[in-house]
Formats: structure tokens, C-alpha cells, sequence
């Protein structure tokens, strides 16, 4: 492929001014070669790319500009009216607040259990590879078993939770059906879910730090508790805010365990956004909404992930 | 301090009720798949089955098309793959060692795929899909996923680090671009290749929405999906024994490779920090 | 290598000729309720294609009612709607607004018009028509029936052949049927009924209430008669304590063939499962009255698509066709306990036979004189949608009966206004 052809006939015979042409034009193509190479490379991942990332995205705010719905068979042009809807729709609030919840919920206890477990799997203790696995497992399972299993031991009257809540004295309750749970039985879902795999990227972050820190720390009688504020917490930060921020994009594009567990019920205590979305465009047929409401879901990831790559960068000058 | 018995007492303490906390559940579902339907009705938890009984897992494979779906699974997760690690490493070695006009505008367009999860484009790529007669089938699932902006990343990182003077040498040998590539920046980066490849299988066994929004029979579903379905139907629906039976049965393989390769899995997941 | 493709090409021609020959059409149905129901609608498309060769049904299973209304909303969107498709009857307004789907008079018509529709009983065939034409052939029709154990009812000193017939007594039987544990936590409960609008709708006909207009643009649920159906059903849950406050429809179900509760109510499509399921007698009646004896009618209907060209339309009509016959019907009543839509089907030996067995079935039946349409309105989804998140958070006690019927019937306005004219 980048191997040229030489010209086959001997300089001598061909006019000199044919050679040169020739030689140009070979020249021409290895530089348009040169520059093609790269595009050409990148081509198939653009071609997939802009057909269902970049074409469904700017489609998407190009509809939200719409009236689309059962009231308004034919499309009729609104400008952003719209995103004025979701504004003055007390549901999306309802569900941003739910999505918000929901991140807040998960996520710092998630983070925060994460990183205790690494800091006593980094103790090198013996048995390390079975805490590890059983910590983990829940990272290689599909959302879609883990909300059966959660089902199942919530499940009102006979579920695992309720046995033993009763000999604690708890209600026999319907965990996911009351809207004062629903949502929390969810977070309780992420946390176990997730919980495995925040400890493996402490730990991965735990390992690069110098030991001689804490030699140093140790020589100037620092205790335990200082090194852990003064030299591992400051060194974990930039992983965990860079990981805390990838997380708070997951949580909003979480979709399988409302889908399997509560369908955003009771009420709409537990309605996500791609579930809200997902709602108004195939049920609702409510077509320019829910663009709207995409477009909004699309700023606030496009925000998340301009803080998330200002994070990277600094962990970068960090090391 | 770290030696002291009672620290290290307390350490494994800790653990073991973590590790209990979250085994515990499995444990459960697996015990339940077991037990006749009616046991698990008592009002006073049973953990062993009175009489244990294989009749859920032969419910579950007369009730769904399971094979089919694992032959579904396995096809789109490894077929997926196998397009993947060419698109990924075409791209990877683009942004990693040549300069081109535009590159750094593409690549955090490439980016944005890392941001917005096909579940988010869902709508539209259902009418794209239908355009192109593809709805109800493996190449549907697969098909947001043939571009890998993660693969991409996670590789553009290994390519990087290759010695530019080694790409000199080896091009006055003869050996440049696409051979280059080939012989001796591909194999280099076989660990980042596996880490793509165990989170990528993970996440494509995994899925379940998409899937769902894309098939209509069983024709293409997933295993995932079948389960969720499973789950759904009547004959499913709050039928305890039979949903967990089939719920282990969907994640037996994947967790026994778990089990086996554990370290493997644990540092591909590791340098996955982004997009896993 | 050539030749192999070609061969193969070949090859696959032959094959695929039977199937070019046939009218291949596309069929969307859901199944709400529990038992193996798939497999029973697959046996029907199986039989189809015995009687009629020239067609080949490809059965879609969409799910429960909604995800199969989800799937044929997805599929009108990308331009490509099955053919025929089972949807609930107060879908006709949508599916209108959609401009998706035909009428089929002329197709009633050709089959000798009223009189093949009066085979139909009357309140299944009412809420498929608008403005004077026929929108859906009736099929996979439920009312609410109130089961009971019969057991359970002679362990609480009940007598097991006296099933409630007024809201006194079915809150008086529950309370009696209630048992709790020493902390006062029911482990048996009264009654069990699915926190899902379409049983309420009951109550509020019962108490002489209305749901909606038959111009399908206005909704009365603040009314007196629906707020205090709600009241009654709150103060079950909240004050007696003598139902669990959120059941979904399969939970319930387990529930009762599990013996955790004396009664339930739910729809006669749950028969079959539970006559399979149930370990201990029990019996079926009709819905408690209050101010009136009443109950609101679900279930569904065959729509043919627009967009079908005329010959997928004529097929799918004859499947249509097949499906409501007398004989399907009545298969249909035995295995799920949906109502067979037609009169005629009661009179086949088939049918005789397993009422002589099972007396419970004729209930649902008998109880349809006093059947009514459930609510229905334009852009139904929404409104229904709105319904249920009232109703359930007035169950959590968010706030009162009263205040969730007056935000329940504010929010529907809204969505009903456009459609004012």
C-alpha cells in the first residue's frame, strides 16, 4: 500500500519530459497517499460513528424545535417551545431531582465504601483474592440479573429483606411499590452493583503512590490518620473526582433497573431520565418533547464531561 | 500497628462483612433456583432447599428459546468484537502517530460517544435501524458499538508509548504503515487488546436495553434480554423459582470466567476507569 | 467458488419460494396476565396456518398491554406498523389520532353485518365502535371478578359459599379474614387488589360514578363518587388495614395462590392460572355493589393497519376472523379465562363441558349485563399515566383522596385541551 511503482522503462528511451511527468505524478499520488492515509484509517470508526452517535444527536435537537404529538399529527415548527414545556412541567423537574437523587444516592456512599474496602484490601492481608472476587462479582453480572435478584429479596411478605426486618421489628414492607423506598431500594441496587469495581480503580490508584511518602511521613511521626489526609486522600483525589464524574454520566443514562424493578413507579418516585424520555416517545408519542427533554439530558452529559476531561488534565499535571 | 493481631482481626472483620453483604444475595437466588415453588412461601426464611429440584432450570429452558439466545449472545458479543478490534485499531494508530489536519476536532468528536450511551439515542437509531431493514437482528444490536470511541482511547495510550525511532528503523526496513502496524505496534499492545476485548464481551453479554428496543422475536435476542423478557411474560412474572433458576443461568459462564481469571478481569476492568 | 455462491443462491430461492408464494403478515399482541398465554396464541397462529396455507403469520409478542402499544407507537414512527395488531379497546382513540388504523365495516359486512356482530355480546363490540363505524374485532375481554378462598373463609369462621356482595360486607369479610401477627402486621390478608387505575374505575361505577365523556375530550374524577371510591379503597389499605397497599397484577396473583390472602380482586384472564396454581377451593363472584351492581370492562381488540397494502389487510382480517371465532373463543376462555366474545361460543360442547367442571368460569360471563366501558380519552397513555401516579401516591398518603382526584382531573384537563373544540 505505500510502496510505489518505479517506472518500468529504462530513463533512456522514454523523452526525458515524460519521465519527469510520470515521476510527478507518482510523487502526486504518494502525497495524496500521505495525506489520505489517516482519513482513510479513521474512516470506518467515522462512518459508524456519525451514522448512530453524531447523525441521532443532532437529529434530536433538530425534531426538539418540533410540535410532534397525538394533538399535532403534522410537525409544526415552535422555535424552543418545547424546552419551555419541560420548564414549566413540574414532572421533569420531578424526574431531574430524581435523577439527581439517584447520582447523589449512589454515588459518594458508593465512592466513599469503595475506598475504605481498598484501603484494607492494600493491607496485603492473607485471603486477598477471595475478598477481591466476591467484592467484584457484581461488576460481571447484567443490571438486568441484579434487579431480579434485588426483586426477589425485596419482595414484599416473603423476600430475604422482610424476614429479617420483621425480627428487627420493621414493617412488612413493599420496598419497591412505596414511594418513600422505591428509589432508595434503586441506590441500594447501584451501590451493591457498583461498589466492586470503585475499589479495583482505588486500588489501581493506591498502588502508584510512592512509597517513600509514607516512609517520609512515617520518619517525621506522622499517624496513621494524618498520612491517610495528608498524602493518600490528596493523591486520590484527582481519580476520584475524574471517576465520581463518569459515574454521575452512568446514573443518568441508567435505564435497566427502573425498566425491570418499578417502570418509574409509584407515583413517579422513581422515573429516570432516559425512562421519562423513552416514555413520552414511545408511549406518549409525544415526539418534539422528548427531544427537548433528550437535548436538555445531552447538555447536562456534554457539561459533566467537559468537568470530567478538566480533571483528567490535572490528574495528567499531577503526575 | 499494621502487624497487631487486633488490627489485622479487625481488617479481615470488615471484609468478611462486606464480602458477606454482597455474596449473600447471590447466594440466596442460587439456594432459591433450587427449592420447589411452593417452599419458599413459608414465613420462616428456608436457605437449604427442603428438596432440591432441577424442575426450574428444565421450566426455564421448555418455557424460553435459551440455546438460541446464547448462540445470539455469543455471535453478536464475539462477531462485535471481531469488528471492533479493526475499526479500533485503524483509528488508535490514526490519532496516535500521524499528524493530519483536523485531528484533534475528530478525536473529541470521537469522544462524544463515551458521553451519550446508545440508550440516550435510542429513538433515532430505532428509525435509522428500520431505514435500513435491519430491525430484529444481531448486526442491529451490534451496530452502535462497531465504533469504539473507548477502544480507541484505551489503545491510542499503548500506540503512543511505541518509540518513535523504532517506526524509523523499521520503515527503512522496509516495514511501515500497515505493516508496521501488523508486526510490530499489534502485538505490542496485546494487553490493552485484552482489556478491551474482556470489558467489551462483559458489557455486550450485559446489555439490555437496547436489545430490547431493537428485536421483536427471539430471532435476535440476547440471553440478557431474554432474561428481562423472561421476567416480563406471565409465564415468568413473580414465578420466583423459575426467574432465579434462569437468572443463574444466564450468568453461570461468565461468573465461573470470572472465578478462573480473576486478575485478568480485575485489570481490564481496572484500565477501563473511563467508559466501563 | 463462483459456482458454490451461486449454487447456494439457488439453493436458498427453492427454499424461500413457499414463503414468497405466501401473504406473509405481521402481528402484534400482548399478554397482560399470568400463565403460559404466549404459547396458547402461538398454538392458535399454528392452526391458522393449517386452514388457511396461503397466509403466514409472524406473531410478535409486544409485551404487556402498554409495551404493546409502545411497540406498534415505535413502529408507526419509523414508518413500519405490523399489519394487525391486538390492542386495548380504549386504544381506538389513539390509534385514530394516529391515523393508523382502518375501519372494518366493510369487512363486517361481507359477513353478514349486524348479525355476525350480534354473536358478539353487546359491551365488547359498544367500546370498539366510533362515529358509527367499526374500528377492532373484539378479543382477549376481561372484567374484574372477585376470587375467593374458600379454605381460608371457613378458617375465619366465614361461610365458604357466602362470598361479599355489597362494600360492607366485602370490608366486613376482610376484616374477619385478616389475620395478623402478635406485633399486629398482617400475615394473611383480607383482600388483595392490584394498585392499578382499571380496578378502581370499578369502584367508581359502583358508587353510581362516572369516568369519562363519549366523546372521549372531558374526565370526572374529582367528582363526589369518584373521590369517595378512592376514600374507600384508601381507608381499606390506611385505616382497616385490610388489603397490602401496592400489589402489582402478578404479584397479587401469587399472592392469592400462595394462600396469603382470603380474597382478591383481578381480572377473569388469571382463571386458568389459577385454577392450575391453586392448592385449595375456591370460588369466584360477582364484584361487590355499592349504589349500583357494576364493573368496567378491559381488555382488547384485532386493529388492521392502514398502512398494509389491501392484500395484507384481507389476510389479516381472516386471521382476525379465525381468532374470534366461536371454537378459538372458547379454547381461548379455557386457557387463559379471558371471556370468549361470543354468545355462541357458551353453546359448544367444548365450552359445556368445562363449565359443567369448573362453574366458576360462567361468572365472568354473567356478570357482563352489568358491565360498563373503562376510561378512555384521547391521548389515553398520558391520561392513564397521570391516573395511576395519583392514585398511588393518595395510597402513600401524600395527600388526601379529595387533592389527588382534583390534581389527577387538573393535569388530564391539561392534556385534554387541545382537543376542545
Amino acid at each position: 500500500m505505500n510502496r510505489t511503482v518505479e517506472p518500468r522503462t529504462p530513463a533512456g528511451v522514454v523523452p526525458a519530459a515524460v519521465v519527469a511527468g510520470a515521476r510527478g505524478r507518482v510523487r502526486t499520488r504518494r502525497r495524496v497517499m500521505a495525506v489520505a492515509r489517516p482519513y482513510l484509517y479513521i474512516l470506518p470508526t467515522f462512518l459508524f460513528l456519525f451514522v448512530f452517535t453524531h447523525y441521532p444527536i443532532l437529529k434530536t435537537f433538530y425534531l426538539s424545535l418540533f410540535k410532534w404529538n397525538l394533538a399535532t399529527p403534522k410537525m409544526k415548527f415552535i422555535g424552543l417551545g418545547n424546552y419551555v414545556q419541560a420548564w414549566s412541567t413540574p414532572l421533569f423537574w420531578q424526574v431531574l431531582q430524581n435523577n439527581v437523587l439517584f447520582a447523589v444516592g449512589t454515588i459518594p456512599i458508593s465512592l466513599a465504601l469503595a475506598l475504605v474496602l481498598a484501603l484494607l484490601i492494600n493491607q496485603k492481608v492473607r485471603g486477598l483474592a477471595i475478598y477481591r472476587a466476591a467484592l467484584f462479582y457484581p461488576t460481571i453480572i447484567p443490571m438486568a440479573a441484579a434487579a431480579m435478584i434485588w426483586l426477589w429479596i425485596l419482595t414484599p411478605s416473603y423476600g430475604l429483606v422482610n424476614f429479617y426486618g420483621k425480627a428487627l421489628g420493621l414493617p412488612d414492607i413493599h420496598w419497591l411499590g412505596h414511594s418513600r423506598f422505591a428509589l432508595a431500594a434503586l441506590i441500594l441496587v447501584g451501590i451493591w452493583k457498583r461498589v466492586g469495581y470503585y475499589m479495583v480503580i482505588f486500588l489501581a490508584g493506591l498502588q502508584v503512590i510512592p512509597e517513600h511518602l509514607y516512609e517520609a511521613a512515617i520518619l517525621e511521626g506522622a499517624s496513621p490518620w494524618q498520612r491517610f489526609w495528608r498524602i493518600t486522600l490528596p493523591l486520590l483525589s484527582p481519580t476520584t473526582f475524574f471517576v465520581a464524574i463518569m459515574a454521575v454520566i452512568d446514573s443518568f443514562q441508567a435505564i435497566d433497573q427502573v425498566y425491570l424493578m418499578t417502570q418509574g413507579g409509584p407515583g413517579n418516585n422513581t422515573n429516570l431520565f432516559i425512562f421519562y424520555i423513552y416514555q413520552n416517545a414511545f408511549r406518549f408519542f409525544d415526539m418534539g418533547y422528548a427531544s427537548a427533554v433528550s437535548g436538555i439530558l445531552f447538555l447536562i452529559l456534554l457539561g459533566l464531561t467537559v468537568l470530567a476531561f478538566r480533571m483528567l488534565h490535572r490528574r495528567v499535571h499531577y503526575a | 500497628m499494621r502487624s497487631r493481631p487486633l488490627w489485622r482481626l479487625t481488617v479481615h472483620g470488615l471484609l468478611l462483612l462486606a464480602g458477606l453483604v454482597i455474596v449473600v444475595p447471590f447466594l440466596w437466588i442460587a439456594l432459591t433456583a433450587f427449592k420447589e415453588r411452593n417452599e419458599i412461601f413459608s414465613l420462616i426464611p428456608q436457605w437449604l432447599p427442603a428438596h432440591p429440584t432441577l424442575q426450574n432450570f428444565w421450566g426455564v429452558l421448555d418455557a424460553m428459546p435459551f440455546w438460541r439466545y446464547y448462540w445470539n449472545t455469543l455471535v453478536v458479543a464475539f462477531g462485535l468484537l471481531g469488528v471492533q478490534l479493526i475499526t479500533i485499531t485503524l483509528a488508535a494508530y490514526a490519532f496516535a502517530r500521524m499528524e493530519f489536519w483536523g485531528r484533534d476536532v475528530l478525536f473529541i468528536l470521537l469522544l462524544v460517544q463515551l458521553m451519550i450511551a446508545p440508550q440516550s439515542t435510542a429513538i433515532q437509531n430505532y428509525v435509522t435501524i428500520v431505514n435500513l431493514g435491519l430491525l430484529d437482528t444481531r448486526l442491529a444490536i451490534m451496530a452502535p458499538y462497531l465504533a469504539s470511541a473507548f477502544g480507541t482511547f484505551l489503545l491510542r495510550q499503548t500506540f503512543k508509548g511505541i518509540p518513535k525511532e523504532l517506526e524509523e528503523a523499521a520503515s527503512l526496513d522496509g516495514c511501515g504503515g500497515l505493516r508496521f502496524l501488523a508486526y510490530i505496534a499489534v502485538p505490542l499492545a496485546v494487553p490493552g487488546y485484552l482489556a478491551f476485548a474482556l470489558v467489551s464481551l462483559t458489557y455486550h453479554w450485559n446489555e439490555f436495553f437496547w436489545p430490547l428496543v431493537i428485536t421483536e422475536t427471539s430471532k435476535a435476542r440476547t440471553l440478557t434480554l431474554g432474561l428481562g423478557i423472561f421476567a416480563q411474560t406471565a409465564e415468568g412474572a413473580a414465578d420466583w423459582t423459575m426467574l432465579m433458576a434462569a437468572t443463574l443461568m444466564v450468568v453461570a459462564v461468565p461468573l465461573l470466567l470470572f472465578l478462573v481469571f480473576q486478575r485478568r478481569f480485575i485489570n481490564s476492568f481496572m484500565q477501563s476507569g473511563l467508559g466501563g | 467458488m463462483k459456482r458454490r455462491v451461486w449454487i447456494l443462491v439457488l439453493l436458498l430461492a427453492v427454499m424461500a419460494a413457499p414463503v414468497w408464494a405466501a401473504t406473509e403478515i405481521k402481528f402484534y399482541y400482548p399478554v397482560h396476565l399470568t400463565g403460559p398465554l404466549v404459547k396458547e396464541i402461538e398454538a392458535y397462529v399454528a392452526d391458522f396456518h393449517k386452514a388457511h396455507p396461503g397466509i403466514r403469520v409472524e406473531p410478535v409478542w409486544g409485551g404487556n398491554y402498554w409495551q404493546n402499544m409502545q411497540k406498534t407507537v415505535a413502529a408507526l414512527q419509523a414508518g413500519n406498523p405490523p399489519d394487525v395488531a391486538v390492542h386495548l379497546a380504549i386504544d381506538v382513540v389513539t390509534l385514530r389520532d394516529l391515523d393508523a388504523v382502518i375501519p372494518l365495516d366493510e369487512f363486517v359486512q361481507r359477513e353478514g353485518g349486524e348479525k355476525f356482530l350480534g354473536d358478539f355480546f353487546p359491551g365488547f363490540v359498544s367500546d370498539l365502535k366510533a362515529d358509527g363505524k367499526v374500528w377492532a374485532i373484539p378479543f382477549q375481554r376481561s372484567t374484574p371478578i372477585l376470587y375467593y378462598n374458600k379454605d381460608l373463609f371457613r378458617k375465619a369462621g366465614l361461610d365458604p359459599n357466602k362470598p361479599p356482595t355489597t362494600w360492607d360486607e366485602l370490608l366486613a369479610t376482610a376484616q374477619k379474614a385478616t389475620v395478623r401477627d402478635a406485633s399486629g402486621q398482617a400475615t394473611q390478608w383480607g383482600l388483595t387488589i392490584p394498585d392499578d387505575p382499571w380496578l378502581l374505575m370499578s369502584f367508581i361505577l359502583q358508587n353510581g360514578g362516572r369516568t369519562h365523556s363519549p366523546d372521549f375530550k372531558k374526565v370526572y374524577l374529582a367528582e363526589k363518587p369518584a373521590v369517595d371510591a378512592l376514600q374507600f379503597w384508601v381507608e381499606l389499605a390506611n385505616k382497616h388495614k385490610v388489603i397490602p397497599r401496592h400489589r402489582t397484577f402478578p404479584e397479587s396473583v401469587q399472592d392469592f395462590a400462595a394462600g396469603k390472602t382470603a380474597m382478591l380482586i383481578h381480572s377473569t384472564g388469571n382463571l386458568r392460572f389459577i385454577r392450575d396454581s391453586a392448592k385449595f377451593e375456591w370460588g369466584a363472584a360477582f364484584l361487590p355493589k355499592n349504589k349500583r351492581q357494576a364493573v368496567a370492562i378491559g381488555g382488547a381488540g384485532f386493529f388492521i393497519f392502514k398502512k398494509a397494502p389491501r392484500e395484507k389487510q384481507e389476510a389479516a382480517w381472516q386471521f382476525a376472523k379465525f381468532l374470534a371465532s366461536a371454537e378459538i373463543q372458547a379454547r381461548w376462555n379455557i386457557g387463559s379465562g379471558y371471556i370468549a366474545t361470543r354468545k355462541s361460543s357458551f353453546e359448544l360442547p367444548l365450552m359445556k363441558d368445562y363449565a359443567a367442571k369448573l362453574p366458576q368460569v360462567l361468572v365472568a360471563r354473567d356478570q357482563l349485563p352489568y358491565a360498563l366501558p373503562e376510561m378512555s380519552t384521547h391521548d389515553n397513555q398520558k391520561v392513564r399515566e397521570i391516573f395511576r401516579t395519583h392514585f398511588q401516591e393518595v395510597l402513600d398518603e401524600k395527600y388526601t383522596s379529595e387533592e389527588g382526584m382534583k390534581k389527577a382531573q387538573a393535569e388530564m384537563e391539561k392534556v385534554l385541551a387541545p382537543y376542545q373544540k
